[in-house]
């Protein structure tokens, strides 16, 4: 095989692929493709099943029919031949829609391909987050520092071009701001704080000064967790101590779960805690990293809360039993 | 063709922002294999891949008003990087394998395989080269240029990693 047929075979297997699943990205992302389909697409498997069994009834009864109508020795021949002309027709019809199909699908495999080497011509210019300026405002900000309204509108104006859903007036707004800006966008007031994203990718973990905001550390959601009666109650509090530092997500099951970000005490790790509202969970996460390489990071993990927990006579966590408790995360989990 | 295809992009983009959820459809078309592609080039995997993609696709659903014009198809890959470097920063429980534990292995078999099979067998690197150049439609200087190689060096390794799948898919 040579190198271009490979690259071809490669990228069809590549389509189909991602063809297969369309309908699980479309199912988690809450599109019904099906309904798009307007009802006389849905109804024309079943129409064309209609026609052909007609067209092979005719081509069928044709023949017979001739046969039947009992003329000459001399027609007969003459009818067996439009017989088989009408059979060779047929499969030949069928040779020819076969081939019809396959050169439709090869140009198809064409059509990408050459999209492809198109694409390979222009540079993609990936807006990640190394921004040194962004990385200095933020440690600035950080540590106390007021920005200009100027250096807020660069920062915010830099935050909506390339972390999405971030609004860092709205974080900085009051209450009341909050509340009038949640409902201009049309969501409530928890759904706003959620959106609200603050995270670095892999290639800055260590660039920042520290990450997530001050205000939350593992001892505070202890005493959160140990002040409060249930789940309920915890999430507000967490809330009510980091409104926005907090990210939101859609696991593959299609249910939402928030993400709080803290500073951590340690040098090289991060700390974070998920709560997961469908399942009245929050699991604690310490991510150690090895600044010389974004390939390379550990994460530790343990339940602070679930049901089991809440139904637990003592509910009493501590900073030292978290540390005991911590164990390499995975999907097991 | 690529102008066409782009526009398509960025017109669905915008479909999608006046709320037409039907257009992330279309959208999912155009990109999602440079999409899917461009996540699993960056965590080696096609679970993680899958979930990068649709985490992208949502990410679009939710922020397509955000896209400001221009290069659409850029957009929607950077979108798709930043969720895959998003699980490679909190779904990796343990150290990637280095390339020479997970040397492509020729005395693996497997039935029904396909060449993504074989793509999945090669090293993180190898893999992310022939991703990057067969897929997602690098050229060898941006390859070199993402791997901190030379150019030539890039060649050589996706010539050596094409012939290693090769003797896999028709080994087999």
């Amino acid at each position: 095989m040579n190198d271009k047929k490979f690259e071809k075979l490669l990228n069809k297997e590549a389509d189909k692929y991602v063809r297969e699943n369309k309908d699980a990205v479309m199912k988690s992302c809450g599109v019904d493709t099906k309904k798009e389909k307007p009802a006389i697409l849905s109804a024309l498997p079943a129409v064309a099943a209609v026609v052909f069994l007609f067209a092979f009834a005719v081509i069928c009864y044709i023949p017979v029919a001739l046969k039947n109508n009992g003329t000459s020795s001399g027609t007969e021949t003459a009818e067996t031949t439009d017989t088989d002309g009408i059979y060779t027709q047929d499969f030949g019809t069928e040779t020819s829609v076969t081939e019809e199909t396959e050169t439709a699908a090869e140009t198809t495999t064409e059509t990408t391909t050459e999209t492809t080497s198109e694409t390979t011509t222009e540079k993609v210019e990936y807006d990640l987050i190394s921004d040194d300026k962004f990385v200095e405002y933020i440690n600035r900000e950080r540590n106390g520092e007021k920005l200009s309204e100027a250096e807020i509108d660069e920062l915010t104006e830099y935050i909506d071009n390339n972390y999405f859903g971030i609004d860092l007036k709205y974080a900085r707004a009051s209450d009341d701001e909050r509340k009038a800006i949640a409902e201009e966008r049309g969501v409530d007031e928890a759904t706003m704080n959620a959106y609200i994203l603050l995270w670095t990718d892999a290639e800055n973990i260590g660039k920042l000064e520290y990450y997530g905001y001050p205000n939350m550390t593992i001892q505070k959601i202890c005493d959160i967790i140990n002040e409060s009666e249930n789940f309920d109650e915890i999430i507000r509090k967490i809330g009510e101590t980091d409104k926005f530092l907090s990210q939101v997500w859609q696991k593959t099951t299609g249910e939402y779960g928030y993400r709080y970000d803290f500073k951590s005490s340690e040098d090289n790790c991060y700390e974070y805690i998920d709560v997961y509202p469908a399942d009245n969970s929050i699991m604690y996460h310490k991510v150690i990293n090895d600044r010389n390489s974004k390939e390379y990071h550990y994460n530790y993990a343990v339940y602070l809360w679930n049901k089991d927990i809440e139904k637990g006579e003592n509910h009493h966590i501590t900073t030292d039993q978290i540390k005991d408790n911590l164990r390499l995360w995975n999907n097991d989990f | 063709m690529k102008k066409q295809n782009d526009e398509a992009c960025g017109k669905a983009l915008r479909r999608i922002a006046d709320g037409d959820t039907q257009a992330l459809s279309d959208l999912y078309d155009l990109t999602s294999k440079t999409v899917f592609f461009t996540a699993y080039s960056i965590l080696g995997n096609y679970q993680d891949a899958e979930d990068a993609a649709q985490n992208t696709f949502y990410e679009i659903l939710k922020c397509a008003k955000n896209y400001s014009g221009g290069d659409a198809r850029a957009w929607v890959v950077s979108v798709a990087k930043r969720q895959a470097l998003k699980i490679l920063r909190d779904r990796r429980p343990v150290c990637e394998l280095d390339d020479a534990d997970t040397e492509y292995r020729e005395t693996d078999h497997a039935e029904n395989l396909t060449l993504l099979d074989a793509l999945d067998r090669l090293s993180p690197t190898d893999k992310r080269i022939v991703t990057a150049h067969v897929l997602c439609g690098l050229t060898f200087s941006e390859i070199a240029n993402e791997l901190g190689i030379s150019e030539d060096a890039a060649q050589k390794r996706y010539r050596r990693a094409i012939e290693k799948m090769k003797r896999y898919y028709e080994g087999n």
